[in-house]
């Protein structure tokens, strides 16, 4: 099966198809947020194959894909970054006047007390203007993709731990662990002193210790 | 595809009653003739150059009534298909008021390996004639319990795919009656019934309408062809109406060769069919501008309002232009884009 999906999910065709709608929705994103504030950047990729094999056979899924050349929804993915904290929820209603969510999950530790990753995705429906030639016809594209939004600072934190955390044991020691819940508290950290920054320069006065 | 389950009922419009009625009808026992007129529908439905809509979803957990509805429908056991098309007549009836016709509402879902098509439609009733003539006795007869398949009235949807997690969540809408409207009554098939939002959201098609139009000016050489195009462009700035698709506005608007253009510029027969809300701001924000180069190496910018008042162009194939306004400010650059 690992066989089959690896040369599916490469044939020629189908990345061509997936290169073109990660250009397209790029360009809508891209529309969709010029003008405003605080957009730091707007990317989109087409899942690697190493990333798409290890989620299509990932034993923890519930249920198991059972065609996940069809099933995996971030095989072609955006992320915003923006400034500050108030500026996800701000790009979050301009980019859904664009595109329809089926689904929308802010990502964050379960527990109060725990650090960790933070991020806004929506899973959106590809805009029929938006769909290569032939992405219907085919049977084995997803009908959705991802975008996710989040600030500079969860980036920060989230990008290089993604990276170690994939080239690195799977098992983390404990002290490298709390290492990185520091960073995410940081991280968190540095967001919400933003955030009181903020609102200082709007002119709302918080109760911050150097008030 | 085979029809594998059809189901009926008579459905009375409720929705400013009180109590919503028990809908008459159930399991339809599927013969040669019925998988026929079945398939006879669906091709006159012509739904790949019907509306695309979104299924709006719960977005913690992809749920609809509708969706989880069609879905035992399409998958689930016979009893629970029943009960759910039960269901959807019933909230087919709550969502129609005295406006509309009562109706024959028909679910049929074909099957073709673990794939399944479920088409929903609504056949208003209607009056028709028997006429019977033996040995020199001739006889009408009125019947009022006939539905009419025909009638413009109709209505129908289409949603298909397999029993996963990200399917059936869009779908194809055939309703003539709401065509242009943007009001929730005229609308109730797809906004109060299937509960489903325009597949191009207002932003989109309207950036996407500049874009074909843009794309489309370029393509045309004649200035006829861009005076018919900019023509458009102010018409659907003050157009009544607000909903439209790529489709419509050819065929309102355009002729020829900038029609021709127009539609080579669309992407593809979905997006031509589909109707989104013209969001008139930022269409103004999009074509703001419309630029002259002039043979002499002069660019003209101007904004849409001012062309035919301070900018005079005249007609026919080679047009001149002349322009006339008070200087306020100037700009120095190595080149005009």
């Amino acid at each position: 099966m690992h066989d089959e999906l690896r040369e599916a999910y490469l044939s020629e065709a189908r990345t061509a198809l997936l290169n073109l709608l990660r250009e397209s929705l790029l360009t809508e994103v891209q529309a969709a947020l010029e003008g405003l504030p605080h957009v730091d950047r707007v990317c989109f990729r087409v899942k690697s194959l190493p990333s798409f094999l290890e989620k299509a056979t990932d034993p923890t899924t519930r249920p198991p894909y059972s065609d996940p050349l069809v099933e995996i929804e971030d095989q072609v993915a955006g992320r915003v970054l923006v400034f500050f904290l108030s500026d996800v929820d701000f790009v979050e209603k301009c980019l859904l006047r664009t595109f329809t969510a089926v689904e929308r999950t802010h990502k964050r530790p379960a527990k109060d007390e725990e650090f960790g990753y933070e991020s806004r995705h929506l899973i959106c429906n590809i805009p029929p203007p938006l769909k290569p030639p032939d992405w219907d016809g085919r049977r084995d594209l997803p009908p959705t993709f991802e975008l996710q939004i989040r600030t500079l600072f969860m980036h920060a934190y989230a990008e290089p731990q993604h990276d170690l955390a994939y080239k690195g044991p799977r098992e983390l020691p404990p002290g490298i662990r709390r290492e990185l819940a520091w960073i995410a508290a940081s991280s968190w950290g540095a967001d919400q002193a933003y955030a009181r920054v903020c609102d200082w320069t709007r002119g709302v006065r918080v109760g911050s210790p150097e008030e | 595809m085979n029809l594998a389950r059809l189901f009926a009922y008579a459905v009375i419009p409720s929705r400013t009653k009180p109590v919503t009625p028990p809908v008459e009808g159930g399991p339809i026992r599927v013969d040669s003739t019925l998988r026929a007129l079945v398939s006879e529908s669906i091709d006159s439905a012509n739904f790949p150059a019907r509306s695309s809509v979104a299924l709006l979803l719960d977005p913690t957990t992809r749920r609809s009534p509708i969706r989880d509805a069609v879905l035992e429908i399409a998958f689930g056991t016979a009893a629970g298909a029943e009960t759910a098309s039960r269901q959807l007549a019933t909230s087919l009836s709550a969502s129609m008021d005295q406006r509309s016709l009562a109706c024959l509402f028909i679910v049929a879902t074909l099957a073709e390996d673990d794939r399944r098509m479920v088409t929903l439609w609504t056949f208003p009733r209607d009056q028709a004639f028997r006429f019977a003539s033996e040995r020199g006795t001739h006889a009408i007869e009125v019947l009022n319990d006939v539905f009419s398949r025909t009638s413009h009235l109709r209505k129908a949807a289409l949603l298909q795919g397999r029993n996963l997690r990200s399917e059936f969540t869009t779908g194809r809408v055939l309703d003539f009656q709401a065509g242009k409207a943007t009001d929730a009554v005229a609308n109730y098939w797809t906004s109060t019934f299937l509960k489903c939002t325009l597949a191009i959201t207002s932003d989109t098609g309207t950036r996407l309408l500049a874009r074909t139009l843009g794309r489309a000016y370029t393509a045309c050489a004649s200035p006829a062809d861009h005076e018919q195009l900019f023509g458009a462009v102010i018409a659907v700035r003050v157009a009544q109406r607000q909903r439209w698709s790529l489709g419509d506005f050819a065929e309102e608007y355009l002729g020829s060769d900038a029609r021709k253009e127009f539609l080579r510029a669309v992407p593809n027969e979905e997006t031509l069919a589909s109707p989104f809300d013209l969001n008139r701001p930022l269409f103004d924000q999009l074509l703001h501008f419309r630029i002259f180069r002039l043979d002499t190496g002069v660019y003209v910018s101007s904004p849409p309002s001012e062309i035919g008042r301070s900018v005079r162009l005249t007609d026919g194939d080679n047009p001149r232009l002349a322009c006339e306004g008070r200087v306020v400010s100037e700009k120095l650059k190595i080149r005009h884009a």
